[in-house]
C-alpha cells in the first residue's frame, strides 16, 4: 500500500465514461419494466425470497408465510433502486399450459427466470417442471444462451430470457455437502434437458438461503444481467473514483435489497460485501430509531475498523432513487476528506445524468 | 497508582449471580447470547447444561460477575434444594429465574421457584435480587403478549412473598433480552452514580440529545442522560442489539470497530471507543454542532471517565 500513501487524491472527471455510455432507448419493445419470474415446486421458497430480499422481512419470520394460491405480481421500484416486477408463481402450477394465468407478454422484454429448487427435497419432480418450462421458452426462441453482454447485440431481441436456478435452504446442509451437490443437480439438468428436450443451455446456479447473505450475492447476480445495457457505465464510473480517491473498493448497493448494482472492476471480496450488508443494517436500523424518514440527501456514515492488517474504512453516501455509494478505503486517505467529498459529489451528478438519460423515452 | 473513586467502594466487586430455572428454559442460551457472542442461531446447538456450570465474567473494571448457570433437568433440581442448598444459595447478590412461557406443565414451573425462594433464597440470602424472566415471548402472537406477561407476573409476585421481585417478558429473536440484562447489570455496578452524573455533565457540555455507554464486550446499557424527549422508550436496548449484531459480524472479518459516523439531515450519532471497556454513543439533532467538535470533546473526556471509573 506504500503506493497509495504516496498518492494523493486527484480531482474525478466522469465526462469520458459518460461519452462511452451506449444510448438507450432504440428499442420499441423494451418498454414494460424488466421482470424477475420465480419459479419451482410447492414449498420451495420463492415467496421467501421475495419477501426477504425486496420486502425486508426478517428470514425467521418466512416460516409463517402462507403458501402462494395465486399468479403475484410485484413492483418493487418503491423502496427499490431495483426497478422490476417480480412474478410469484404458485408452486401447484405444472406446467406454462395452465389456462388461468395469461402467458402472453409475460416472457417478453429483459427477463430473469429464478427456479428455485429445494435442496432438502427430492429433486426428480423439480428438475422435470424445469426441463418443462425450458422447453417451452426454447419453443418461442426465448432463451438467452448466457453469452457474454458486450458480445450479445444481435441476441438481444429474440433471445431475452435468463435463467437461475436458485439450490435453495442450504443453511440445512453441511458446509462439506454443499458443492457437491451443486454440481449433481447441475448435471442432471444439464442431462435432462439434452436427452428429454436437446436443449444445450448456458444457466447459472447458485447455493442460497434466506438465512444467509448467499441470496442478496444470488440476485445481485441477478441484477447484473438484467441491467447490463447500464452496467459498463456504472463501473467505469466506479472505477474511476476508485483511482482517483485511492480507494481499495467502490460499489453501488440497493439500499432497500442489500443487492449489489454494480462493483468496480477489481472487486472480488465476498466478505467485504457481507460487511457492506450490515453496514447498511447498522445504519438503516439506528437511523430508522433517530429520524422519520432513514435515507435523505445528507445520508452518510463512516465506519473505522481495526484489523490484523491496517484500518479500514467504510463509507457510505446515499445518492438517489435509493440507491447508495459504498467505499472501502484506507484509514491514512481520510485526511484528504475534502477531496473524496468533492469527488463523490460528482460522481453522484454522474449517477444521476445516467440514470436520466436511461429514463428518457425514445421520441415517437 | 491510586484511584480515585468513592470512599468505600469495592475495588473488584464479586457479584454471585445464580441463573436457574427448568430444563430448556433457555438459561444458557441467554448467557451465550449476551456474554458469549452467540447469535441466536448459534443456540439452537447447545446442549443440556449439566449440574451446574460456573463462568466469571469480567464487566467493566471493578466488577466481576460469578455466574452460576444451573442445569434445569428435574433429577438436578432436586439436589439443589436438598443436598446443595448450602453450596449453591449463599452468598448470592442476584437470582435469575427463567420460565418458558410454552411450558407444558406451568404449575411445577411455579412450584420450583417457589421451592427455591424458601428453600434457598429465604434461608441462605435474604437480601438478594431476585428476577424472573418471562422466555421465547417471540413463540406468542404479539396481541396476547401484555396479557400473559401480566398475569404470570402477578402470580410470580404472589408467589414471592414477602420478598420484593422485577419481572421481564424476553426472547431471544428481539431487543427484550437487553433491555432484562442490562437493568439488571446496571444496579450491579458499584458506582453507576458518579457515570451518571458524569454523563451528565459530559452531555450539557456538548449540546448533546442524548448520550450513552455501553460495557464493551457485552454492548449493554449501563449509564446513559436524555436531554431531549424521545417517542421511543426502548431505543436503548435496540441500540445494543443493532450494535452488538454488528460487533459480531465484524468479529467475523477479525475486525472490530472502533468509530461509526452515522447522519442524516435529521440527526448525527457518534459510536466511539471511549475507554479500555467501554463505548459511548453520542447523539445530537442540531445542525449547528459540527461533528469534528463532537468528536474532538469525546476524546478529551476519555481521560477524564478513565481517571473515575
Amino acid at each position: 500500500m506504500d503506493d497509495d500513501d504516496v498518492q494523493i487524491p486527484g480531482s474525478y472527471n466522469q465526462c469520458s465514461a459518460l461519452a462511452n455510455m451506449q444510448p438507450h432507448g432504440d428499442d420499441p419493445e423494451i418498454d414494460t419494466k424488466p421482470k424477475i419470474i420465480l419459479m419451482g415446486m410447492r414449498r420451495s421458497g420463492k415467496s421467501s425470497i421475495k419477501n426477504v430480499v425486496f420486502h425486508k422481512m426478517p428470514a425467521n419470520e418466512t416460516m409463517f408465510l402462507e403458501s402462494t394460491t395465486k399468479l403475484q405480481k410485484d413492483d418493487v421500484s418503491k423502496n427499490c433502486f431495483m426497478d422490476y416486477v417480480v412474478y410469484d408463481f404458485p408452486g401447484q402450477v405444472d406446467s406454462m399450459t395452465d389456462s388461468a394465468i395469461d402467458y402472453t407478454n409475460m416472457f417478453e422484454g429483459r427477463c430473469a427466470l429464478i427456479y428455485v429448487i429445494d435442496v432438502l427435497e427430492d429433486k426428480g419432480p423439480a428438475v422435470e417442471k424445469l426441463v418443462s418450462i425450458l422447453s417451452t421458452l426454447d419453443r418461442e426462441n426465448k432463451l438467452d444462451n448466457g453469452l457474454d453482454r458486450r458480445t450479445a447485440e444481435q441476441s438481444k431481441h429474440s433471445a431475452n430470457v435468463s435463467v437461475f436456478v436458485f439450490i435453495h435452504k442450504v443453511d440445512g446442509l453441511p458446509d462439506d455437502q454443499r458443492e457437491e451437490e451443486q454440481k449433481r443437480i447441475e448435471t442432471s439438468i444439464r442431462d435432462e434437458l439434452n436427452h428429454a428436450a436437446d436443449i444445450t443451455l448456458n444457466f447459472k446456479t447458485w447455493l442460497t438461503s434466506v438465512y444467509e447473505y448467499s441470496i442478496f450475492h444470488a440476485l445481485s447476480d441477478v441484477n447484473e444481467k438484467l441491467i447490463d445495457h447500464l452496467l459498463p457505465t456504472f463501473e467505469d464510473l466506479l472505477h474511476r473514483l476508485k483511482i482517483t480517491c485511492c480507494m481499495d473498493t467502490t460499489l453501488l448497493m440497493d439500499v432497500s435489497a442489500k443487492c449489489y448494482i454494480a462493483k468496480d472492476n477489481d472487486f472480488t471480496d465476498h466478505n467485504k460485501y457481507e460487511m457492506c450488508c450490515d453496514m447498511l443494517d447498522l445504519y438503516t436500523d439506528i437511523a430508522n430509531i433517530y429520524s422519520h424518514q432513514p435515507y435523505d440527501d445528507d445520508s452518510y456514515s463512516c465506519v473505522i475498523l481495526h484489523q490484523v492488517t491496517a484500518p479500514e474504512v467504510m463509507l457510505t453516501k446515499y445518492l438517489r432513487n435509493n440507491l447508495i455509494l459504498v467505499c472501502l478505503l484506507q484509514e491514512s486517505c481520510l485526511k484528504e476528506r475534502g477531496i473524496i467529498n468533492q469527488n463523490i459529489r460528482k460522481f453522484s451528478k454522474g449517477i444521476g445524468k445516467v440514470l436520466q438519460v436511461q429514463s428518457e423515452k425514445p421520441c415517437s | 497508582m491510586r484511584r480515585r473513586g468513592m470512599p468505600g467502594s469495592a475495588r473488584n466487586s464479586q457479584q454471585k449471580v445464580l441463573l436457574m430455572g427448568r430444563c430448556e428454559a433457555g438459561k444458557t442460551s441467554m448467557r451465550s447470547i449476551i456474554f458469549a457472542n452467540y447469535i441466536a442461531r448459534d443456540t439452537r446447538r447447545l446442549g443440556a447444561t449439566i449440574e451446574v456450570e460456573q463462568s466469571n465474567v469480567r464487566f467493566l473494571d471493578n466488577l466481576v460477575l460469578n455466574i452460576w448457570d444451573c442445569g434445569g433437568q428435574d433429577a438436578f433440581m432436586e439436589t439443589f434444594f436438598t443436598t446443595q442448598a448450602d453450596i449453591l444459595f449463599s452468598h448470592v447478590q442476584v437470582l435469575i429465574f427463567v420460565f418458558d412461557v410454552q411450558s407444558s406443565d406451568v404449575q411445577k414451573d411455579l412450584e420450583v421457584f417457589q421451592s427455591c425462594i424458601e428453600t434457598g433464597i429465604l434461608k441462605h440470602s435474604r437480601d438478594a435480587k431476585i428476577y424472573c424472566l418471562i422466555h421465547k415471548m417471540d413463540l406468542i402472537p404479539k396481541a396476547q403478549r401484555d396479557e400473559l406477561f401480566q398475569a404470570r407476573k402477578q402470580e410470580l409476585e404472589h408467589l414471592s412473598k414477602p420478598l420484593q421481585i422485577s419481572c421481564f417478558a424476553t426472547s431471544i429473536w428481539d431487543e427484550t433480552l437487553y433491555n432484562a440484562w442490562s437493568t439488571i447489570m446496571s444496579l450491579l455496578i458499584p458506582n453507576s452514580l458518579i457515570l451518571k452524573r458524569n454523563l451528565k455533565k459530559f452531555a450539557d457540555h456538548i449540546d448533546a440529545d442524548e448520550v450513552l455507554l455501553f460495557e464493551k464486550a457485552t454492548f449493554l446499557v449501563v449509564a446513559h442522560h436524555m436531554r431531549k424527549q424521545h417517542s421511543d422508550p426502548n431505543r436503548f436496548e435496540k441500540i445494543s442489539n443493532i450494535i452488538k449484531q454488528f460487533k459480531l459480524s465484524c468479529n467475523k472479518m477479525q475486525s472490530n470497530f472502533t468509530s461509526i459516523e452515522i447522519r442524516n439531515s435529521s440527526f448525527a450519532a457518534y459510536i466511539e471507543l471511549f475507554t479500555s471497556n467501554m463505548y459511548i454513543m453520542v447523539v445530537t439533532s442540531d445542525p449547528a454542532v459540527c461533528s469534528d467538535a463532537v468528536k474532538m470533546n469525546i476524546n478529551t473526556a476519555k481521560q477524564f471517565f478513565k481517571e473515575c471509573v
